[in-house]
């Protein structure tokens, strides 16, 4: 047997009952108390067990459920340790900068707002403003071969990625002093920008405002909101 | 356009828009237990394949065409590959609809396949694997590039879970990973 962990939380968080957690026994997720007043929220797993998609689903609903409670910093998917001894030893000289990291999460959700762009656009700014982009298309479009063409995508997709970090910072400028932290996202999709926010939980109808202005300026934009989020891209402490 | 903006609860919806946080972000310890994954690294290097193959780059190529000679039509005439007939449609979301698909396309495939070679007795449900074929029913009917298919067929080989930690190591580091450590030497010995 070992044990899976989900997440590291204050000692009195109140975890709810009766939740169930990673493999085919369903077994109870309980907290296991550490050093510095924290407890690890865990479960046990069978030596030989796999873990799919059904389980990644299982990692997301304990960590929501006990988020639901208190404030939670979440551990990457996949994260397993032989039993109570080999965690506590594993976790010991991290539990100071954890416990440091909760107080600064306490009250603080994570939401992410994800942007959607016009393709043509996008593209227009990036043929307007490149120089040797518009040399390619006119090439191209003479002679599509199939070695200009990659080029001239390489050449726009650089540009994209560009466009998309400035936009990810301008988008965060948005939100003012209502982030209290962000991080851009990966994008996954050429013409779509995300950026996650760490911002307080009181504070989400003015985030929601602020998404709501921005998908009314801009029509090219299609703008979403999703969370509140545990805060999985805070979590971590350098 | 209030209507483009939804707020989502994140219990209800939105798996694809989490999955990479619970993949790649978290807290990591040096863990003594090694845990088998099944067919989860093949998400995130699949998303960067996406990103940056040549496939991505004819699509970027064939879309910076068509905007300077304003029309579809012509794109036919300039021979381009049959693959990027799905984007004609223009406009970001039809964009955006073929990219989710084309992961959810190889998610599913490399699923199905990695459970064939490594555990035939796992049984799927729904779930992730589930809303990943959804998404490729839903939209297109999917072709793509050959340049596409074979980095897939690649990396639908490289789903041992000892390399998970560095593959999983940052998602914005492009097409690097996927050539790191996930070629079976036994299998592929004659590749040069």
């Amino acid at each position: 047997m070992g044990l899976y962990v989900y997440g590291v939380v204050q000692q009195d968080c109140p975890a709810p009952d009766g939740l169930t957690g990673i493999g085919p026994e369903e077994p109870d997720v309980h907290l296991v108390p550490v050093a510095e007043g924290l407890a690890m929220v865990a479960s046990e797993l069978p030596a030989d067990a796999e873990l799919g998609p059904e389980e990644v689903i299982t990692h997301r609903r304990v960590i929501e459920e006990v988020f639901a409670r208190c404030t939670i910093l979440p551990f990457r998917f996949g994260t397993a340790v032989a039993d109570e001894e080999d965690l506590l030893a594993a976790v010991a000289y991290l539990l100071p900068a954890w416990s440091e990291r909760l107080q600064l999460l306490e009250g603080k959700v994570e939401v992410e707002v994800i942007a959607d762009y016009d393709e043509e656009t996008v593209l227009s700014g990036v043929v307007a403003g490149n120089p040797a982009v518009r040399e390619l298309v006119a090439t191209t479009r003479d002679r599509p071969e199939m070695g200009s063409l990659v080029q001239l995508g390489e050449a726009v997709a650089e540009e994209i990625d560009s466009w998309r970090s400035a936009e990810a910072t301008r988008l965060v400028g948005l939100f003012g002093p209502l982030a209290a932290g962000h991080a851009e996202r990966a994008a996954r999709q050429d013409l779509r920008v995300r950026v996650a926010l760490l911002v307080d939980r009181q504070a989400l109808p003015d985030v929601e405002s602020t998404v709501e202005e921005l998908a009314e300026q801009d029509e090219r934009i299609t703008v979403e909101l999703i969370g509140p989020l545990p805060p999985y891209s805070f979590a971590a402490v350098e | 356009m209030s209507q483009a903006y939804q707020a989502r609860t994140p219990r209800s919806s939105g798996l694809y828009e989490v999955l990479d946080l619970i993949l790649d972000k978290g807290l990591v310890i040096d863990a003594y237990v090694r845990v088998s994954l099944v067919g989860i690294e093949i998400l995130t290097i699949d998303a960067r394949i996406v990103i940056a193959s040549v496939d991505t780059y004819l699509r970027f190529a064939e879309a910076v065409n068509r905007l300077e000679l304003g029309g579809g039509e012509s794109a036919e005439k300039r021979g381009l590959p049959e693959v990027m007939g799905e984007l004609q449609e223009g406009g970001a979301r039809s964009k955006t609809r073929g990219a989710l698909s084309g992961v959810g396309e190889s998610v599913s495939s490399a699923l199905r396949g990695d459970q064939g070679e490594q555990s035939g007795e796992r049984s799927e449900g729904p779930g992730l694997l589930g809303r990943a074929k959804e998404a490729v029913q839903e939209s297109l009917g999917g072709e793509r590039g050959e340049e596409a298919s074979d980095e897939q067929s690649d990396a639908e080989e490289g789903v041992q879970s000892e390399t998970s930690r560095e593959q999983r190591g940052g998602p914005q580091t492009g097409s690097r990973a996927p050539q790191e450590g996930r070629r079976p030497p036994e299998r592929r010995g004659g590749r040069s």
